[in-house]
């Protein structure tokens, strides 16, 4: 068994669902595994059910032929579960999805709303 | 359609080659052929390739354009559609009152609109689900007993936002693979 496309999307809106509830609290964060490919500008977690839900903004270098190269950007989103040494394991990653970038806004506009961003301005 | 123009070639090929062979009397007349038959059958074949060619290539013309339709529309939409999810889970904490003014629910058919005038995808089912949900958020919106309850418990909201957010899936899906092809 394995999960589908459409659980991913299903998965993702409930978290998007939570977080615009306040039920899921988002921080900043530079523990998550990395790939050398890949470079992170951004991520947050949430520590939800026993588990820990991580979303990244991260660009990678796209390649147009041998040595011709731009920045894309892309958004992940990852789920680790501690394991017997305490250590955070990733258990999960989700397939590219467009919706990915939207929980990274609402995750973003949760957290300057969490962290007072406009306060003594409004 | 391109076995269907090879079997449109080959077999009036092979049948008067048939008959040419088994001496099968195709004109009126002796059974001798003349010269001025030859010709005329060959006149005859190439003329109905000529027909046959002219009606496929009308035919992959059409089909071209189609698909330069597809791909020049579906990423303007694509956007779009982010646009509309990207602001639908933004205002997923208003309540009811407060969502009516939002931009997002008239743009959501205008480009479900666009979408189904486009050739060549698969996706009514979608169109179909997304525009009843929609007509669905909008009893909800308008359903006084629900003003002050905010759009985030509402099931609704949700099942559209995930079927837009599908349709644009789709989408991405279908603009790779006219990449690859």
């Amino acid at each position: 068994m394995a999960y589908s496309t459409e659980d991913w999307s299903k998965a993702i809106t409930k978290l998007i669902e939570l977080t615009s509830k306040q039920e899921a609290s988002w921080d900043l964060t530079s523990n998550y595994e990395e790939d050398h490919w890949t470079e992170v500008d951004r991520a947050y977690e949430a520590l939800l059910n026993g588990l820990r839900y991580i979303v990244k903004s991260s660009r990678y270098k796209h390649y147009q032929d041998e040595d011709l190269w731009y920045w894309a950007n892309k958004f992940e989103f990852e789920i680790y579960k501690l394991n017997s040494n305490q250590e955070y394991i990733r258990i999960a990653k989700a397939p590219e999805l467009n919706m990915i970038a939207n929980l990274y806004e609402v995750v973003e506009d949760n957290y300057a709303y969490k962290e007072n961003a406009l306060t003594g301005l409004l | 359609m391109k076995k269907l123009v090879w079997a449109a070639v080959i077999v009036p090929l092979l049948a008067t080659w048939a008959a040419f062979w088994w001496k099968i009397p195709l004109f009126p007349g002796g059974t001798e052929m003349t010269k001025t038959d030859v010709w005329s059958v060959i006149g005859t074949l190439l003329s109905y390739f000529g027909v046959l060619f002219s009606g496929y290539a009308a035919y992959e013309v059409g089909a071209l354009s189609k698909k330069y339709f597809a791909k020049t529309r579906f990423p303007e939409i694509n956007s779009k559609l982010t646009a509309i999810t990207t602001s639908m889970a933004k205002a997923a904490s208003k309540r009811a009152v407060d969502l009516r003014p939002e931009r997002f629910i008239s743009q959501i058919p205008v480009s479900l609109g666009e979408i189904g005038r486009i050739p060549g995808h698969d996706m009514a089912k979608l169109l179909d689900r997304a525009a009843y949900e929609r007509s669905k958020l909008i009893e909800w919106l308008n359903d006084p007993n629900k003003k002050e309850i905010a759009a985030n418990d509402a099931t609704i909201y949700w099942d559209l936002f995930r079927t837009i957010n599908q349709i644009s899936e789709e989408i991405t899906a279908y603009l790779k693979e006219q990449e690859a092809k």
